[in-house]
Parts: C-alpha cells; sequence; structure tokens
C-alpha cells in the first residue's frame, strides 16, 4: 500500500489511539493540540509528528500541512472546534475530513447538516459507536454499521447474516419481518445483489435491511441469529451512554437496574425511565450490589466514566454470580487483559472511533453505508416535481428495473417506507436505492438534485 | 406496450440540422407536432425545456429520452431523431449524444409514462440495437431495428 499523509487534531484517547495505528501502517502522521504536555507525550510514545496549537487557527493547520493531507481528523474534545477545523482545512486545500463530535443526536439527527455546513465527509459520535457495540455484545445484534435517513427517523442497517438467521432459513417473504421495513439488498464478497421475495441469503453474508428503528430493531433480532431475550439487567453508572443504552435494551429485558452514585442524576434517571429500578449507591460496594441481586442478573454492564470503577464492579458482579459481563473502558491498553482475566466483553470507545476511521479509510473514503465507489449502489434522495415522471403514479404499478428501490417516502415531515398502495406526489421526497447499473433510469424517473 | 404502436413515424429525423440542446428539442416538437395533430409545438418544447431544467434527460451512452407531460392529450406520443455529428446535451457522462427518443404523455397518465421511459431505456441500453440505430441508412431501417427489439420483450 502507498503511505499517505494524514493529519489527526487532538491528541487524546481517540487522536493518540488513530496515530499510533496509522503510522503502525507506515503513513506518516501529524497529531495537533493545544496542550502542551501533549507533546512530551506524544513523542516519547508515538513515531508521529506533532504541532502545538488550536487545530481551529488557520497558521496551525498551515504548519501541519493540511493542503497535503489524505485525510484530516478533527478529534479533539471541543466539537466547535473540530467542526471549525475542518470547515476551515477544507478552505487550505483538504481533500477530505472527518469530525468527531460528542453525542448520537448530533449524528443521528442533525449529521447532515452538520456535513454540508462544515464541508465534513464524515461524522462520528463516539457515543453512538460505543453503544452500537454495546447492543451487540448485550443483545447479540450483529450490527456492522448503521445509516441514519430522515433525521434519525429511518436507519439503513447492515447486519452479518449467521446460521440461524431468518433470512438464511427463509425466503425474505416467509422471514415473517414487520411491515416498517425493507430488505434493500444482500451484500457478498461478489458484490450488491438486490434480491426478490423469493431470495434468500447466505451465512455469512451482510443484510442491508431499511425500516423505522422499532421495526429494524426487531428485525436485527431475527435477522443475525443469535438474538436473545434478557433477564435482569443491571446497569452501572447512568451517563449519557448508560442512558442511550438502557432506552434501547428496556424493551428486551424483563428488568432493568441502574445504579447510579449521583443523587440528582439518579432522580433525572428514574424519571427518565418509569419502568426501571434506579438505585441511588456506589457500583463498586459489594453489599449494595448483593442487596439488588446482581447475583441473579443474568447481564451486568458497567459504564460509570471511570475504568477502574467499571472492571472492579464487573468482577464484584462476576463473584456475585452475574453472567455476562460488559465494561465500558477508555484506556485500552489493558482491555485484552482484562478479557481474559474475568471473561469481559470490553468495550472502548477510542477502538470503536479508530476502527471506524479505519475502515474510512480501507474502504476508499466511501462515507455510506453502500456508496457506487466499493459496492456499486447507493442511496439517493430526489424530490417528486410537477415534472417528474414519477409524479401522480402508485408505487405499485411503477414497474422500474430491479435495482431501483423506493426505499423510503417523506412526506410533511413524516417518513414511512412506501407501499404499494402509496401514490408518489409532487412535493414528497423519496430515498432510492440504486444499483450503479441503474444510474440513468433513476435521473429519468426521478430527476433533479440529490438532497440526502 | 409496442414502442412502435405509440411512434409518430411521419415526425421521425433521420438527422437533425441543429448541433444545439434547445435547436435539437425545437426540431423535434415542430416535427412530431406537424405530424400529430392533437400536439402544439410550442407548448410542447416549453414542456421539455422545463424537464430538462431539472435535470437533462441525456442518460449516456449517446442516448436522450426527452419527455414531458401535456394536459388535454389522449395517448402516449413518442418520435425519434438522429444527429450523425452528435450534439451536446449535458449528458450524465459528458459525452455528445446522437440517438435521441421523444415521449409526450398525458398529464395523469402515472404508470405507462414510468413504463414507456423504462422500456424505451432497456432498448437503448442494448449496445447492439444502439449501433443498428446509429449506421441505419434510412428511417425504415430504424423502426425495424425497434421492430425486432419490440418483439423480444
Amino acid at each position: 500500500m502507498d503511505a499517505k499523509r494524514y493529519v489527526v487534531m487532538g491528541a487524546g484517547e481517540v487522536g493518540r489511539y488513530l496515530a499510533r495505528s496509522l503510522s503502525a501502517g507506515g503513513h506518516t502522521v501529524t497529531l495537533i493540540d493545544s496542550d502542551p504536555s501533549k507533546r512530551q507525550m506524544v513523542e516519547d510514545q508515538l513515531d508521529v509528528g506533532f504541532v502545538l496549537g488550536n487545530g481551529s487557527h488557520v497558521p496551525v493547520l498551515e504548519a501541519a500541512q493540511v493542503d497535503r493531507c489524505d485525510l484530516f481528523v478533527a478529534a479533539s474534545s471541543s466539537d466547535e472546534a473540530n467542526l471549525a477545523a475542518s470547515l476551515i482545512a477544507k478552505q487550505l486545500g483538504t481533500r477530505r475530513t472527518v469530525v468527531r463530535l460528542q453525542t448520537s443526536e448530533d449524528v443521528t439527527r442533525y449529521g447532515r447538516l452538520y456535513e454540508q455546513t462544515f464541508q465534513a465527509d464524515l461524522l462520528l459520535s463516539t457515543q453512538l459507536l460505543t453503544t452500537t457495540r454495546i447492543l451487540n455484545h448485550v443483545l447479540g445484534y450483529n450490527t456492522l454499521e448503521i445509516e441514519y435517513l430522515a433525521g434519525g427517523a429511518l436507519q439503513v442497517r447492515r447486519t452479518g447474516i449467521e446460521a440461524g438467521s431468518v433470512l438464511a432459513e427463509h425466503s425474505i417473504e416467509k422471514a415473517g419481518l414487520p411491515q416498517d421495513c425493507l430488505v434493500l439488498a444482500f451484500i457478498s464478497g461478489e458484490g450488491v445483489s438486490v434480491p426478490t421475495g423469493k431470495d434468500r441469503a447466505q451465512v455469512g453474508d451482510d443484510a442491508l435491511v431499511i425500516g423505522t428503528p422499532r421495526a429494524i430493531d426487531e428485525v436485527e433480532r431475527r435477522v443475525s441469529g443469535r438474538s436473545r431475550r434478557l433477564g435482569l439487567v443491571v446497569v452501572a453508572g447512568g451517563g449519557a451512554t448508560a442512558e442511550a443504552v438502557v432506552s434501547e435494551i428496556e424493551s428486551h429485558a424483563k428488568r432493568v437496574k441502574i445504579i447510579e452514585s449521583d443523587r440528582v442524576r439518579a432522580e433525572e434517571l428514574a424519571a427518565l425511565f418509569p419502568k426501571c429500578d434506579v438505585v441511588h449507591a456506589d457500583a463498586t460496594d459489594m453489599s449494595v450490589l448483593a442487596s439488588e441481586g446482581v447475583g441473579g442478573a443474568k447481564t451486568f454492564i458497567a459504564l460509570t466514566g471511570h475504568d477502574e470503577t467499571n472492571l472492579m464492579a464487573c468482577l464484584l458482579a462476576q463473584e456475585l454470580g452475574a453472567r455476562q459481563l460488559t465494561a465500558l473502558v477508555q484506556k485500552s491498553e489493558t482491555s485484552s487483559l482484562w478479557r481474559k482475566v474475568a471473561l469481559l466483553n470490553v468495550v472502548s470507545p477510542r477502538t470503536a472511533a479508530a476502527e471506524r476511521i479505519q475502515n474510512y479509510i480501507d474502504n476508499n473514503y466511501a462515507p455510506r453505508i453502500v456508496s457506487f465507489e466499493n459496492l456499486a449502489a447507493q442511496f439517493v434522495q430526489r424530490r417528486v416535481y410537477a415534472q417528474s415522471p414519477a409524479a401522480g403514479a402508485r408505487l405499485g404499478e411503477i414497474e422500474i428495473p430491479q435495482g431501483l428501490i423506493v426505499a423510503a417516502l417523506l412526506r410533511e415531515g413524516r417518513a414511512s417506507i412506501p407501499r404499494g398502495a402509496d401514490t408518489l406526489e409532487v412535493g414528497d421526497d423519496v430515498i432510492l436505492f440504486v444499483r450503479s447499473a441503474e444510474a440513468d433510469v433513476a435521473q429519468l424517473l426521478f430527476p433533479g438534485p440529490d438532497k440526502l | 406496450m409496442k414502442i412502435m404502436d405509440i411512434l409518430v413515424k411521419d415526425g421521425a429525423i433521420l438527422d437533425l440540422a441543429s448541433d444545439q440542446k434547445d435547436g435539437v428539442l425545437g426540431e423535434m416538437a415542430r416535427s412530431v407536432a406537424g405530424a400529430e395533430p392533437s400536439l402544439d409545438a410550442e407548448r410542447l418544447l416549453e414542456v421539455l425545456l422545463e424537464r430538462e431544467a431539472l435535470q437533462s434527460t441525456g442518460i449516456g451512452e449517446g442516448v436522450a429520452i426527452p419527455h414531458g407531460k401535456i394536459a388535454g392529450l389522449e395517448r402516449l406520443v413518442a418520435s425519434f431523431a438522429r444527429s450523425v455529428k452528435g450534439v451536446d446535451f449535458d449528458s450524465i457522462d459528458g459525452q455528445p449524444t446522437h440517438l435521441f427518443f421523444l415521449l409526450v404523455v398525458p398529464e395523469h397518465s402515472g404508470g405507462q409514462h414510468l413504463k414507456a421511459l423504462a422500456r424505451i431505456s432497456r432498448f437503448l441500453r442494448d449496445a447492439e440495437f444502439r449501433g443498428k440505430l446509429l449506421q441505419a441508412g434510412d428511417l425504415d431501417d430504424v423502426f425495424r431495428a425497434i421492430d425486432e427489439e419490440d418483439a423480444k420483450f
């Protein structure tokens, strides 16, 4: 592989981890950070360049030679600085930028707006990536990637098909999938195939499914082939990640308990999750864990902000008899050790972010779940205009080639998975899934600029 | 639906005079309106230009399918034109356009419109069919090639 040049803003956990793995691949990496104490740390530990300063200032970006890099990654702890840096780097001639944001919602709901405004090629939220990984562990899902459409009202998930998956055992029409979803494609080593209702997937393929979050959750349960119903789930720590995790698993568990050491936050959580038990206590207190019945918990998830607390809580829970253990660990040097010692699932935000960025690089900088560059298909969003041939047509009567799917209908602020009886009206937006071979037909039937 | 059933033979043009996008559309509109009394050339040109303004109907490989809806029209109408030297039609692939299929449909024809467009574009994906149209010595050769293609599907 050719040596590339990368500039990474922010020498925190994500930035240093990413810089190390990229430079280990033989590439030239420059880190930017405004904290002078980071310089020594970087110079001692890593074989990369360092520029001291705020990455949202022009001279700093110039010193890091962003105009000559293949990719600029803005991963400092400040969202605002990251966004500004992306825009300035683009003005200075950077080809591509990745911007890390803190909260999930900024990616799921407002992602497109941020991408357009700040010219970011890829947005990612460590919180979102971490939550996805935790849910994979806890629920047995096999989510490889999620794309958020229509402000998060719809998702496209790429899910690995394992033995036992309904899509490997039945044809799509016999798989009993919920209404508000649509299987768009099966992806194998050979490429993308758009299935008919009569087709089934092979174990080892990935399925690409679009749907409402609720429907797609149900699909994931059946498609991954190893999902499980949870008994008692105990969550230690009640921060933002815990909140995201609990809201997803609540409906899959018999009971959820949250242990939070801060009284005010505990009260907030109790109001937020009326069906859960919120305990105001210290998760590393053995007697607390014992009296809360942690020994009978099938699943224990430690998500406090402190690595040591999480690891200790998991060890104690294991001692009491809890079986499936997951710990959030920021510093991942010791992750593999913990996995061995305590049979823990260790989820590290920085590895999750770095792997997502590596994946983006490996896929030739294709930011989307599928795109023409690497998989011969893509999503486009088109408005239905009065001049559009599709205006006024009922979906069921549109005889379009198999590689062109009307995957979603956006009307008056509502997103839905269209049915054959739906009629396309002027002013509607449609999200199309288009194989590259059908790009010409897509342009004929749904003319206009791409709005995705 | 057969393309030959909706094609207005007398409106076809073997070699276009114009080498400009608007000129080609005008030439085709006048020619098909001359052969099909229910069509008004000026109104047709207006509709075609409105549609092109949204995005070019030049779909690459030297092919364009200009189309539009006309209120009060009673049936689907298609027409054919060829430009030997090629026209810059803002095509998807940036290449000059040689083959033009014009399609006009009634205002509320829904599925019919899409069906005809999909059919024409499927025909034109076939390089052999495009070759026959490009090499046709006269319009009868063109109609014969379309007839043969119609019989296949």
